[in-house]
């Protein structure tokens, strides 16, 4: 006799009616939601040259001002800014199938072309001079997404104490990785480089110390404690390690050297170190295309998980150059078949990437171009970017011949090489588009991403409106 | 002179070559029914224990996606596990380090004795043990007597019915002796290759959703396919729509061109020489049996629109001696448009049916034959299974089974082979011509 399910099968339409609806209600919320960060686009006051010195709509000891996002201030003690970020995605992927996050799937499945990937509304602020604070929700959740595991992002405090001691508790980007620690909507592409997103912890709930140890950024340091390794090493939202500690050294130290050239003196450097003790478990980080497919599954690990990361920046003018290199290490102590130790899991990532502004101008800061579109008299600014990772897996050298197993002493290795290129517009401060094209290749076609296959690639276009 | 020189070297060559080739190993060995074969697998005794968690989550989950259903991948299900595979071949230790198991069955799933899949190829695609991609390892828990699948599959292949091989093993998990288990051979391609020549071909499994007997579900191809004929192979182009038109010819071919015009999209011939196969044995949960369609594969061959069906499960044969032969005929679409408007189709299957009985014979015939060996064969490990479950009646609940029951059933099975080909001709000859 098979299983039941004959109550189920002839309503088969209902979840897929049910989505749509879903969707409906969806645009609806999205609607009212994105007409502050529309009117403000369109406001040309907010982004003339002088566009960074607030404008107040009232004076007294209560106010609002427009600086770059609606504020609300009160007099010199606090202030209360409020912030958005939308991302909406139209996809493509080569094959035309991909494995839906956050679903058990018997079948490959088409991809849906529009994609809502980030929906965050948050305030952001000053209290006196020594407090910052930050609350941000991702609203996806909120508009029928069912698989934002994290929906709360940074929500944090920090003390300024002194240039040198600061001291951030609550729930923020761990220190490790350039890309990942980036501004999520200043990246120069729409999708972060695998490396960053499978190795790197991102957000964690912890404390850290931080702060300048020489004037002008020439060296910064962040140490904390975390509760866990990061929501991206997490499956399903379910962290794999518990307290991990990160630290990291950047700046620029060349700077140091008055004897060299400026455009050597302002080469940004860095050097970052976690190292958290993982659940025993088929916890191990995985592999997998951006479309979805798994080409290196989870494998059992028990131990210590370390990272080692190293990155170096660059800019002149309208060029910048960034380069990332992280090793990453995950103990697998009895977890043979037979419950022996095995070799470490090994995972290596790097990237190198460069961008040229190609059309307009970029302010110093680089989140806005000096003429902008709409919201001043110019056509914003259009930048050229190509990136290219490669991430593999393997482990030290174990008996017996190596294999795809998640208990095999030897792991048969498995890597990835990503082109990434594409144009950003950046139409003014609150609105741009991306356009990317990826495309991915594996070395070891027998894991089960899609069998036989071994080239994928994506197209997405994004849209990106941000306060 | 030369010529003697280079007999004498090929003769030297030979025999020192002869012990090689008397301990190749071939699949027939794994399925050889002249011994009692030994299976020893290891898995890390926490995946055992997380195998047995998810022992039926794994398929309900699996089925509920098929069926469109929204399925959260919270909680984690972990359904693979890795394993180390040892089988014993004329004492010989023949090992595959890193292998997967998983959980398989339906109804007769258990955590006390469970069924198992062993993938030989899911870590490497192109791994093959004895030429095998995957083996079931049955725990036959709806059984007393363990045997009614490979009796069944065995009279079969006897019949030249294509279907899988099969031989019993003992079966130690961590060194601990497990129970009497059955090696089911996998319909696969390398199944298909060996019985039809080819493999690339569409295949399905039928899975049981709700009691279908070929009534036609509209022209939409999604209602036939993933569910209930879920695809085996071409999974990203799982092509549907020749099902929907079986279907549709089975339920709207006129009734002067019945055969012929089913005959695109069916064997027609392999069917009803199956379902006369299945009637012969008293097959209670088959293409036809009473929980309307279940335990089949259909295969398209490649580049056509031809399917033949390929017999699976065969835990509940053997049902009762007398069962008649055209039990459930009418209730299914194809078997009571055939037994009306196909004489054709009705004269394969009582040929079948006759043949059946001739090759099953009455009192001390091949079928009683078999049962004997095959009891014989297996009695000290079935008596040494602590765990070994059944279920008389197909009641749904599975529960200890004695060594007495056992012995009832084999007592019984015979009792069967005595009397079932007199009770089957009998029954032909009372049949209208």
């Amino acid at each position: 006799m098979g299983l039941t399910l004959s109550s189920r099968f002839p309503l088969r339409l209902k979840p897929v009616v049910m989505h749509m609806l879903q969707k409906l209600h969806m645009f609806r919320v999205l609607l009212w939601l994105l007409i502050p960060a529309m009117l403000f686009a369109q406001n040309p006051n907010v982004e003339d040259s002088s566009a960074d010195l607030p404008i107040q709509s009232s004076a007294g000891p209560l106010s609002m001002s427009f600086k770059n996002r609606p504020s609300l201030r009160i007099g010199e003690f606090a202030n209360v800014d409020v912030k958005a970020k939308w991302h909406f995605d139209f996809r493509g992927f080569s094959p035309p199938i991909f494995n839906p996050p956050g679903l058990v799937t018997s079948l490959p499945s088409s991809p849906e072309t529009f994609l809502l990937t980030k929906a965050r509304v948050g305030l952001k602020g000053k209290v006196t001079k020594y407090v910052d604070y930050e609350v941000e929700r991702d609203l996806r959740r909120t508009l029928g997404e069912d698989h934002e595991y994290h929906p709360w992002k940074d929500n944090y405090v920090n003390l300024n104490l002194r240039r040198w001691l600061q001291f951030k508790v609550g729930k923020f980007k761990m220190p490790f990785g350039m890309e990942e620690t980036a501004a999520e909507d200043r990246l120069d592409y729409a999708l972060k480089s695998n490396v960053s997103d499978t190795l790197t912890p991102s957000r964690e709930r912890g404390a850290m110390l931080h702060g300048n140890l020489l004037k002008g950024n020439r060296l910064d340091y962040d140490a904390g404690v975390f509760r866990d390794d990061g929501e991206n090493s997490g499956i399903h939202g379910i962290p794999t390690a518990g307290r991990t500690y990160a630290a990291r050294l950047t700046g620029e130290p060349f700077r140091y050297f008055r004897v060299l050239p400026k455009t050597i003196s302002h080469v940004y450097l860095g050097v970052a170190v976690t190292r958290g003790r993982m659940f025993e478990g088929l916890n191990g980080v995985k592999g997998q295309t951006f479309s979805g497919f798994t080409y290196l599954d989870h494998m059992y690990v028990r131990g210590n998980r370390m990272r080692i990361g190293t990155e170096t920046a660059w800019a002149e003018g309208p060029f910048s150059i960034k380069a990332e290199y992280i090793h990453m290490s995950e103990e697998r102590k009895q977890q043979g078949i037979r419950g022996e130790d095995l070799p470490d899991k090994i995972s290596r990532g790097w990237y190198v990437t460069g961008a040229w502004v190609v059309l307009g101008k970029m302010k110093a800061s680089g989140k806005a171009p000096r003429n902008p579109l709409l919201s001043g008299h110019g056509f914003g600014a259009v930048e050229l970017s190509a990136r290219y990772d490669v991430l593999t897996f393997y482990s030290a050298p174990g008996p017996g011949l190596p294999s795809r197993s998640p208990r095999a002493p030897a792991i048969l290795p498995n890597s990835e090489r990503t082109w990434t290129v594409g144009p950003t517009w950046y139409l003014n401060r609150f609105i741009k588009i991306q356009i990317n094209g990826q495309r991915q290749r594996l070395t070891d076609i027998e894991r089960k991403a899609v069998l036989g296959k071994n080239l994928f690639s994506t197209g997405i276009i994004r849209l990106q409106i941000a306060t | 002179m030369t010529r003697n020189r280079i007999t004498f070297i090929f003769a030297l060559f030979w025999i020192l070559l002869l012990p090689f080739q008397s301990n190749a190993q071939t699949s027939d060995d794994l399925f050889n029914g002249d011994i009692l074969q030994e299976i020893r697998i290891y898995i890390a005794p926490q995946d055992y224990a997380t195998f047995k968690q998810t022992n039926f989550i794994c398929a309900r989950q699996d089925l509920e996606a098929l069926a469109g259903d929204r399925i959260s991948t919270l909680p984690r299900i972990v359904c693979d596990f890795a394993i180390e595979f040892h089988w014993t071949f004329q004492g010989r230790d023949i090992t595959l380090p890193q292998v997967s198991v998983k959980s398989h069955g339906k109804g007769s799933r258990s955590n006390i004795k469970p069924s198992f899949k062993i993938e030989f190829n899911r870590y490497e695609s192109q791994n093959t043990f004895l030429g095998l991609r995957s083996v079931v390892l049955r725990a036959d828990t709806q059984d007393a007597s363990l045997m009614h699948e490979r009796v069944a599959m065995t009279f079969f292949r006897k019949l030249g019915i294509p279907a899988s091989r099969e031989s019993h093993t003992r079966l130690y998990i961590n060194d601990q002796y497990a129970g009497l288990y059955t090696i089911v051979e996998d319909v696969d391609p390398i199944f298909l290759q060996r019985n039809f020549g080819e493999s690339d071909g569409y295949l399905y499994s039928y899975e049981w959703v709700f009691p279908w007997t070929f009534g036609y579900l509209g022209p939409d191809a999604s209602g036939y396919s993933p569910l209930p004929l879920k695809p085996e192979n071409n999974l990203i182009h799982f092509d549907s729509g020749p099902i929907e038109a079986m279907v549709r010819t089975i339920n709207e071919a006129p009734d002067s061109q019945f055969s012929a015009t089913l005959s695109q999209y069916i064997d027609l011939n392999a069917l009803f020489r199956e379902l006369a196969a299945e009637s012969f044995v008293a097959e209670q949960d088959g293409i036809i049996g009473d929980y309307a369609l279940n335990n089949f594969f259909l295969y398209r061959f490649q580049n056509t629109i031809r399917s033949t069906f390929i017999p699976w499960d065969k835990s509940n044969t053997f049902w009762a001696i007398e069962r008649e032969i055209f039990h459930n005929f009418t209730s299914n679409v194809l078997t009571r448009r055939a037994q009306t408007v196909a004489p054709d189709l009705i004269a394969i299957y009582e040929d079948t049916l006759r043949q059946a009985a001739d090759v099953a014979g009455g009192p001390g015939g091949w079928l009683e034959q078999e049962i004997t060996r095959e009891s014989e064969q297996i009695r000290q490990a079935v008596y040494d299974d602590t765990l070994k479950l059944c279920d008389q009646g197909a009641t749904g609940y599975l529960h200890p089974c004695s060594n007495d029951e056992f012995e009832a059933e084999v007592a019984y099975l015979i009792q069967f082979a005595r009397q079932r080909a007199d009770f089957v001709r009998a029954q032909l000859a009372a049949t209208p011509q």
